[in-house]
C-alpha cells in the first residue's frame, strides 16, 4: 500500500516535471517576445505577484489575491444561497412524488441552460454587474443540488420513515434527524458539482462584467498582452478549485453512513 | 372486550400484472389479552409481516380493522413499537443516539440528563455498554438487534411487534437474546405480537401461536395454546412432552395443512392471483406488489 503510493508519488512528480522541461523547451526555440512564455518566464511572474498580492493601484491594477478573493466572495454567496434554495425545494419535491413529476419537465428543460446565457436578463432587470454575476454563480450552482437532493430524499429507505412515524416525530424532528442525514450523502455529492460548476462559471462571467475577479483579471492581462499572468490565474483557477472540492470531499467522508 | 383486536381484517395488494387485486389473506380475527405473548407462525408469503405492519398503523387493512384497549388503529403510534427484522436502525447514528431518539419521542418533556440516564439504563440492560459510541454498521447481526430491542422498550410501549426479529443472527446467539428479550417483556408486561417461521422460537417463547395457511388468500386457521410453564429453559424443553407434540403438531400443519387452494367452503383463490403466483416464488409478487401499493 505505501510502496504503491511512494511509486505514484514519484511517477506524477516525473510527469510534471517532464512536462515543464518540455514547456521550457518549446518555448525557448520561438523567436523571443513572440510565443507562449515558458515555465520560467511564468514563474518569475508567479513570485513577483505572490510578493504583494494584495496590492490596490486603481481599477485596472489590483494584486492577484485581492482579484481571487472577490470572485471567492461572489462563488461564496451565491452558492449557498442557492445551495440553500436547492436543499428546500429538493426535499419538497422528494417527499412528493406527485409535485417531482410535475416540475421535473421545467427543471430538465432548465438544467441544460448555460448559466451565463442568464446574464443579459440579470443585468437588464437589476441593473447591477456584479449582482449579476453572484445570480449566474446562483443559477449554475442550483440544478445539480436540487436534483440530487431530491433523488437523495425520494429514495430514503422506507424503514427509517417508517421509524421516524412510530416514534411520532415532529414534522422539523423528522426533517432534522432522520430525512436530512438519510439524504445527506446525495446532497453533499450534489454540493460538490455545484461548486465545481459555479467555480468554472464564474471566470466567463467576470470576464463580462469586468471590475474586479479572476475572470477579469485574466480578460485584463491577455488585453495587456502579458501571457506570463494569465497562465499563472489558470494556474491559480486549478488550484483553488482543487481546494473547494477537497473541502466538499471531507464534509462528505463525515456525513458517509453505510448500511 | 380484549386488548387487542384483530377484527376480521382482510388485506388486498394490487396485481403485479393484469391490473385486479391479490388477496394476501382474509379475514383473521383474534384476540390478545394485555402482557399476552402472541406468535403468528406461516410460511413465507403469507402475509403475517403485513398483519404486524397492520396492527403498527404503517398498512391499512382493506376490510376489518384492530382496536387497542377500544379504539380502532388508523396510523403508527408511540403506543405499539416495532422491533425489525432487519434492524432499521438509523445507520447514521452511534448505539446510543438510536435509542435516544425513541426515548426522547416518548419524554419530551424530560431534561437531557434524564433522557441520558434514562438510555444508559437500556444499553446496560442489553449489555451494549461500552458500545455505545459505535454505529450500527459495527456492530454484529446480534448486537444490532439489541439496541432495535433496547429502543423498542425503551418507550415502555403497550404493545410490541416483532417482525421475525431473530431471523438474521446467527444460530448461537439468536438464544441468548431470545432470553433477554423474555427477561425484558417479564419485566415490562408489555402485551407482544411477533411473526416468525421459527416453529421452535414460538413455542419457546409465546403463550398462543397462531397459525396461517400460506398465501396469496392465506387464512388463520388455529391459535394453538402453549401450555408449558415459565420460565422456560431450551435444555428441559426438549425432552418434555407437551413440547414435543407442539412442535410436530406445527410443523405437520405447515408441511401438510398450509398448502394454499381452495378452503372447505369451496372459497378459491382468485383468478389473477395463481395467474400471478405462477410466474414465480409468491413471496416475491407479493414483496413487488407491496412496494407498488
Amino acid at each position: 500500500m505505501r510502496r504503491d503510493r511512494l511509486r505514484v508519488i514519484g511517477f506524477s512528480a516525473l510527469l510534471g516535471l517532464g512536462c515543464l522541461l518540455l514547456w521550457q523547451a518549446l518555448a525557448s526555440v520561438q523567436p523571443a517576445g513572440r510565443g507562449v512564455p515558458g515555465p520560467l518566464a511564468v514563474g518569475a511572474t508567479a513570485v513577483h505577484m505572490l510578493a504583494n498580492p494584495f496590492y490596490n493601484n486603481g481599477p485596472n491594477d489590483k494584486g492577484i489575491g485581492l482579484q481571487l478573493a472577490a470572485s471567492l466572495g461572489r462563488l461564496g454567496i451565491g452558492w449557498i444561497v442557492a445551495s440553500l434554495v436547492a436543499i428546500t425545494g429538493g426535499v419538497v419535491l422528494g417527499l412528493s412524488p406527485t409535485l417531482y413529476r410535475a416540475v421535473n419537465p421545467y427543471v430538465q428543460v432548465l438544467k441544460p441552460v448555460s448559466p451565463l446565457a442568464w446574464m443579459p436578463l440579470f443585468l437588464y432587470t437589476i441593473k447591477d454587474s456584479s449582482q449579476s454575476a453572484i445570480l449566474v454563480i446562483f443559477m449554475s450552482s442550483l440544478w445539480p443540488t436540487l436534483a440530487n437532493t431530491a433523488f437523495g430524499v425520494a429514495t430514503i429507505n422506507r424503514d427509517y420513515l417508517n421509524v421516524a412515524a412510530i416514534l411520532q416525530l415532529s414534522w422539523w424532528r423528522r426533517l432534522v434527524t432522520v430525512i436530512l442525514p438519510a439524504a445527506a450523502p446525495a446532497i453533499v455529492a450534489g454540493l460538490r458539482i455545484s461548486i465545481g460548476s459555479a467555480w468554472v462559471a464564474i471566470v466567463a462571467a467576470e470576464m463580462l462584467i469586468g471590475g474586479t475577479g479572476i475572470g477579469y483579471f485574466v480578460w485584463n492581462e491577455w488585453n495587456n498582452l502579458a501571457l506570463t499572468s494569465v497562465i499563472f490565474a489558470i494556474l491559480a483557477i486549478g488550484l483553488i478549485g482543487v481546494l473547494l472540492d477537497a473541502g466538499l470531499g471531507r464534509l462528505s467522508r463525515r456525513l458517509a453512513y453505510t448500511e | 372486550m380484549s386488548y387487542l383486536e384483530i377484527d376480521h381484517v382482510t388485506k388486498l395488494f394490487p396485481a403485479v400484472e393484469g391490473g385486479g387485486e391479490v388477496c394476501v389473506f382474509r379475514d383473521v380475527n383474534f384476540k390478545i389479552e394485555q402482557g399476552e405473548f402472541v406468535t403468528m407462525v406461516g410460511h413465507s408469503g403469507c402475509g403475517k409481516s403485513t398483519l404486524l405492519n397492520i396492527i403498527a398503523g404503517l398498512e391499512r387493512p382493506s376490510a376489518g380493522g384492530v382496536v387497542l384497549e377500544g379504539r380502532e388503529i388508523r396510523r403508527p403510534g408511540m403506543d405499539r413499537m416495532v422491533v425489525f427484522q432487519n434492524f432499521s436502525l438509523m445507520p447514521w447514528m452511534t448505539v446510543f443516539d438510536n435509542i435516544r431518539l425513541a426515548v426522547r419521542a416518548a419524554h419530551s418533556d424530560w431534561h437531557r440528563t434524564a433522557i441520558d440516564q434514562f438510555v444508559q439504563r437500556y444499553v446496560d440492560m442489553v449489555g451494549l455498554g461500552g458500545a455505545e459510541r459505535k454505529r450500527p454498521a459495527a456492530l454484529s447481526g446480534g448486537m444490532r438487534q439489541r439496541v432495535g430491542l433496547a429502543r423498542a422498550f425503551s418507550t415502555e410501549p403497550k404493545v410490541l411487534l416483532l417482525d421475525e426479529p431473530f431471523a438474521q443472527i446467527d444460530a448461537l446467539t439468536r438464544g441468548v437474546i431470545q432470553d433477554e428479550l423474555v427477561r425484558m417483556w417479564t419485566a415490562s408486561r408489555s402485551t407482544v405480537f411477533m411473526v416468525t417461521h421459527d416453529v421452535d422460537e414460538a413455542i419457546m417463547l409465546s403463550d398462543r401461536i397462531a397459525l396461517m395457511t400460506s398465501g396469496p388468500d392465506a387464512r388463520l386457521t388455529e391459535l394453538v395454546d402453549v401450555k408449558l410453564s415459565r420460565p422456560r429453559s431450551r435444555a428441559a424443553l426438549i425432552d418434555e412432552p407437551e413440547y414435543v407434540r407442539l412442535r410436530a403438531h406445527i410443523l405437520r400443519f405447515l408441511v401438510e395443512g398450509a398448502r394454499s387452494g381452495p378452503d372447505e367452503y369451496g372459497r378459491g383463490i382468485p383468478a389473477n392471483a395463481i395467474e400471478t403466483t405462477r410466474r414465480g416464488d409468491p413471496t416475491a409478487v407479493l414483496a413487488r406488489a407491496a412496494s407498488q401499493a
